[in-house]
Order: structure tokens, then sequence, then C-alpha cells
């Protein structure tokens, strides 16, 4: 490795570990003063970040606090900002400087930052409508004016009314309110704004960050910054989001996982009649609304994607024909259903798409499937959902993920302009280093034992599995009591979660034979190897009662295919009889060669 | 609270503010000792002061003290209250 290499490699060392104490959406329990600081120092990790982009600030309060809580968020959002010395002041002065820096040297982009002080025509207690709609428009020209002057875009705080009301509520409603003076110089500045120029909802920052932080006079009296420190970072990152909307840098692709994401429960296993949505749960309702976020956000251009583990037809058939789906099939750019690793799946939808991974934002329930996209693909932006799935909306909501700074035709249009894509198991090479990272997880398997605590768990498996099921034998639990049977029992735990008895197998010594009654696994560990783990248990469990063949019966029905493909992979060879598959002791532990599952066993 | 503790305290905060976990406060310690402390970082530090002791800080008592043996003692006087 050559010593730039090296540098390199130290930097995005720092980068990420940055990075990580500002996920999407920003954690309250995380404090980033130490992290903003960190990075307005470090202009190596910043040049990983993206592009250069001056900034000229323009305040009428003191933003010497925000500037590094600027420089991590705009990083964050893939730009490396200088940001140049502020203007403390009349705003405006230094915009009608024609000699000024501003103009001669003008900076890529500026931000703007007045408050309701500097609002000039505040029409006095008594005065009509009329009157309110004259000062209105002085208030915009004056703007204007200003607007005119910038060579260079802008993102500006709209007027956010103060915290005290001295005509308590109709001081937002009747002229004379300086309330209702700055909701009505909103709308007017709004209506006039050019292209170049785009508006912070200050009123709606107000809401997210509570007025006391927001309009803090004790933190205004000491060094004229209006808000409370611990508003930094939201008001930096709000300024900072946009930005990136205005220089048409937001993000396009919207990628959504489906179980435990657009509907509840697992389509695999619940079927079209078992998950959760609609208006007849509180989990369904959720899921709804969630649905229609979504929808909504792609009527404004954002491109929606599907990314399932599942099978293909399974996926799609529930997607088309659930009577309370509120998204299309034809709402989907790209339909993607199978059992390869997400990463690879999102590197395929972007070639189709022909869209860069780092304007995609990943949705997913699962903290693993997150995990591997956050250490794979670090561009793709992935929202860490909570688990209440009543809170997804908000979730996606804090993270800002598509700034919007203008509506044009070409977003209203853009979802048509995809064709319909259809994804039907394709295999591609994945680049995905799946051994370490199922290394990293550290998943165990523990044997339980089939007992009065694990019995209803264990029928219920059994009764419940459709997808990973070798035919339909179900057992009572006295059923499988009896003598001969060995109910073998795995719960699966890793790093991020316990997955709770998710694989049972049923087993029977009859003469020299292991005979396989019933093996079924939750889809909730899919792609994990278990089934590597749990098959060397198998072997083992033959040769500890000293049989040469192990046999079993597999019925195929319209959701167990994937068994049929496990089936030639570790090695059962079809009989003579019907459904009926099985192979030697020996056979199997010389012929079959499965992948490492990295999956420790505990007793 | 006693005056030790007010000491560390206040040396956790200052290592906060400026991200620096090999500063050392001594009563002796001023402004002129630690590189980056100036008027825009004072209103951190009495901020946070603030925050982390729960008690107000009059503008004209920060600027009479000279170092932090004076912060200390000032802290331990409005703490004993």
């Amino acid at each position: 490795m050559t010593n730039y290499d090296q540098k390199i490699s130290c930097a995005k060392g720092r980068l990420s570990s940055i990075m990580s104490c500002v996920p999407y959406p920003l954690d309250r329990n995380i404090n980033t003063n130490r992290v903003a600081k960190k990075i307005s120092k470090d202009p190596e990790v910043r040049s990983l970040c993206g592009p250069t982009i001056s900034i000229q600030i323009l305040s009428s309060f003191t933003a010497d606090y925000l500037i590094d809580y600027l420089v991590l968020m705009f990083a964050r959002r893939g730009f490396n900002a200088s940001i140049r010395a502020i203007e403390f002041g009349k705003i405006a002065t230094a915009i009608l400087d024609s000699g000024h820096e501003l103009h001669t040297n003008p900076p890529d982009l500026f931000l703007i930052f007045p408050t309701y002080r500097d609002l000039m025509y505040c029409p006095a207690l008594g005065s009509n409508f009329d009157d309110t709609d004259a000062a209105v428009k002085k208030e915009v020209a004056t703007w204007n004016q200003l607007w005119g002057q910038l060579q260079a875009p802008a993102v500006q705080l709209s007027f956010s009314p103060p915290s005290y009301r001295p005509l308590a509520d109709l001081d937002g409603f009747l002229p004379g309110g300086l309330t209702f003076h700055c909701r009505n110089v909103n709308l007017g500045l709004s209506k006039a704004s050019k292209s170049s120029i785009a508006l912070v909802d200050a009123e709606h920052l107000s809401h997210e960050i509570g007025i006391v932080n927001w309009d803090d006079p004790h933190t205004y009296n000491l060094c004229k910054q209006p808000f409370s420190m611990d508003a930094l970072p939201q008001v930096a990152d709000a300024v900072a989001a946009v930005a990136q909307g205005l220089l048409g840098k937001a993000r396009k692709v919207l990628v959504l996982d489906l179980d435990n994401t657009v509907w509840g429960g697992v389509i695999g296993d619940d079927g079209i009649d078992g998950i959760q949505l609609g208006p007849e749960t509180p989990e369904g309702e959720a899921f709804t609304h969630f649905q229609q976020y979504v929808e909504k956000l792609r009527q404004r251009g954002v491109v929606l994607a599907v990314c399932s583990k599942n099978n293909y037809e399974v996926a799609e058939d529930a997607f088309c024909n659930h009577p309370a789906m509120v998204l299309n099939r034809e709402h989907i750019a790209s339909f993607v259903a199978n059992f390869k690793d997400k990463p690879s799946n999102l590197r395929q939808i972007s070639r189709e798409l022909n869209l860069n991974l780092d304007s995609f934002v990943f949705v997913d329930d699962s903290p693993v499937e997150r995990e591997l996209m956050k250490l794979e693909l670090p561009e793709v932006l992935t929202i860490e959902m909570p688990q209440n799935p009543a809170l997804y909306v908000q979730a996606i909501e804090r993270c800002r993920v598509f700034p919007m700074a203008n509506l044009t035709t070409d977003d209203l249009n853009r979802s048509n302009s995809y064709k319909l894509r259809s994804q039907a198991n394709q295999v591609y090479e994945t680049a995905t280093d799946m051994e370490s990272f199922l290394k990293e997880l550290q998943a165990t398997a523990t044997i339980e034992c089939f007992d009065e605590s694990t019995k209803d768990r264990v029928v219920q498996l059994i009764a419940k599995t459709n997808q990973f099921k070798l035919n339909p034998n179900q057992f009572t639990p006295k059923e499988l009591e009896a003598e001969n049977r060995d109910v073998l029992c795995i719960r699966f735990k890793d790093r991020l979660q316990d997955y709770g008895i998710v694989v049972v197998a049923v087993l029977s010594i009859v003469k020299d034979k292991l005979i396989i009654e019933n093996w079924v696994m939750s889809c909730r560990v899919f792609s994990r190897r278990l089934e590597c783990l749990v098959f060397e248990l198998i072997v083992q469990h033959a040769l500890e009662h000293g049989v040469n063949e192990i046999d079993l019966t597999y019925i195929p029905s319209t959701k167990n295919s994937l068994v049929y493909d496990l089936l030639q992979i570790l090695g059962f060879k079809k009989t003579g009889l019907k459904n009926h598959f099985s192979n030697s002791v020996q056979k199997f532990k010389e012929d079959v060669d499965l992948l490492p599952h990295h999956i420790s066993v505990v007793r | 609270m006693q005056h030790d503790a007010i000491l560390h305290a206040l040396t956790v905060i200052f290592q906060e503010i400026f991200d620096d976990d090999d500063i050392s406060l001594k009563r002796e310690t001023t402004a002129l000792d630690i590189e980056e402390w100036d008027s825009l970082n004072q209103i951190k530090i009495i901020l946070a002061c603030e925050k982390v002791f729960d008690v107000h800080l009059k503008p004209r008592e920060i600027s009479a003290m000279e170092n932090i043996g004076d912060m200390v003692d000032h802290l331990h006087t409005l703490l004993s209250n």
C-alpha cells in the first residue's frame, strides 16, 4: 500500500466513525458536539464526502456556533463545505453594496438567516386586512430586490414568529399580530420567489425542535443566537437538507422491503389472508398509513423500488392482489424478490434504473439487513426504522431524505416514465463479503429441549410454516413425545436480535434409517445458512445412533419449492418411491461440501 | 458539592467543549492556557455550567472571574445556598 493509500484508508476510518454518530434519523442520545468539531478540523475526511462548495452566511443573528454543525451536516449529505466569514448584522447592507466581496467573488451558495426582528412593515393593531396585504407587498418587494442582486443560489430561513403573543390566540389571525404578519410574509415570499431561492420552513422547524428550544431568550440574550445550543444539529440539518434539494442533489429512489415494512407479518408464512394491512387492526392501519405516505412521495417524483427476500410469485401476488394495498404494481419502477443478499439486489436495481446508488434510500424493518447494507453499500442511505410501524412515517420524515426545492413537470411524470420492470430469480455475481458479515453477526444456535415450555411453539411452528417445510405432516404434542421420536428444536440469536425458536426437525429412527419426518424453518432466518448447521446436527444424530441412511419425504406445494433446491445442495437423491429422497450417511459426509455457516452451537 | 467535585465536573465540561480529553484544569488555569478558549467558547462554557450545575450565572459575575479557581469558588457559593 502506498503512503497515499494508507492515508486514504485512515481518513475513511475517521469518516466512518464520524458518520456513525449522525445516523438517519439523528439520535438524540448521541452528543454531536465533538464530531462537529472533528470534521471541521479534518479536510482529508471532508474531501471524501463530495465536491467542495463555498458557502457565504448572511445572518441577523450569531451564526458562529452553527458553522461546525453546518460543515458536519453538509458532509453527511455529500458536500465538502467551506464556510466563509459571516456578515453579522444588516443583511441588506451587505447585499446592496455592489462592491462587496459577495458580488465580486460570489460563493457557490448563500445561506440567509433573517428573523422576525427584520420585518419592517408589521401592521399596527387596529389595521384591516387590506393594510395587511399592502404591508406584505412591501416586505416581499424588499426581499425581491435583495434576491435580484445575488449571483448564486440561496437558502433562506422563513420568518418564524416569537413565542410571545400579546394578542394571545388572535396573534396568528388578526392584523396587528406579528404571528399573522410572519405567516403572510412567508406565503408572499414563496409566491414571489425564484427557482434559485429555497426557503427553510422555520415554523415547522420550530414545531419539530419545540418552541422552548427554538425561541430561547436566555441564549439570545447571552450571545444573540435565537435558539438553544441543543437545537444546533437539527437547525444545521434542516438548512443542509434544503440546500441539497436546491443544488439538485436530493436522493431519488426509495427501496422498500415488503414483510413488516409495507404490511405486517411475513407473506411466505402468513399468506395473503394472514398479513396485517387495512382498517381491521391497529397494526394494519399503521401499514396502510405508511403506504399512503409512500404513495404521496411517488406522486411528487420519488422513484419506488421493492427489494424483498421472498419467492417472486408469492410477493408479487400479494402486492397486486391484497385488497387493502395502497401501492400498485405500476407504482414500482423495479420489483425485486428473491433470496439473494440485498446489497447485490440493490446493485442490480441501480443498473436497471440507471441511477447511482448514492441516490438510494433503503427502508427495511430488519436490523440485520440494514447492518449488511450499511457495511456493503455505505453510499446507500439506510434509515434506522423504529420497531413500531405506527412511527415509520415520522422516522422517514425526520431524516429529510427527499428535500424539495421546486416541483417540476418532470417530477410529476417520473413514475410513469419507468417501464414496468419484472425481476424473477436472476442470479448475478456478487461482490458482497458475506463471510465476514456472517462472522461479525456472532450468531448462536441453542439446542432447546422439547418440553412443557417449548412444546406450544414447536407445534405452532410446524403448523404455521409454509415455505421451508418438507411436507404437510403435523403432530400433536403427545405424538412428538413418542419413544422413537426426537425433536430437534433450535433457538437462533445474533448480535442484533433474538429470533426465538425458528427451526424444528422431527426425527425418528426406524431400523437402520434416520427419517426426517418433517423439517421446518421460519423464513425470518433464511439466508443465514442455518439449514447447513441443522443438517450437520442431523447427520451427527444419525452417527450417534449408528444408522446408515437418512430419508425424508418431500411433497411439493405452491409455497415450498425452495426446499427442492436445498435437497439438491444437501446431497439428497430421489429414490424410486414417490416424493421420497435418501442418501447414505457415508455419502453425505464424503461428497457434500456446504458453505461455512459461522454459527456457534450452544447446548 | 465540594470544591474537588466541582473542579472535576468543570474539567469534563471543558473536555467536551474543546474535544480534548487531555485537558486538565487547575485552580490557576486561565483562558491563556487553553488555545481555543475565546469569547465564543466562553458562552458555551457558561451555558454548559448552568445546565450541569443547575444554576444561573450572571454575566457580570462571569466577567469578574480571572481563573478556574474563581469559577469553582463561585459555583460552590451558588450551590451552597
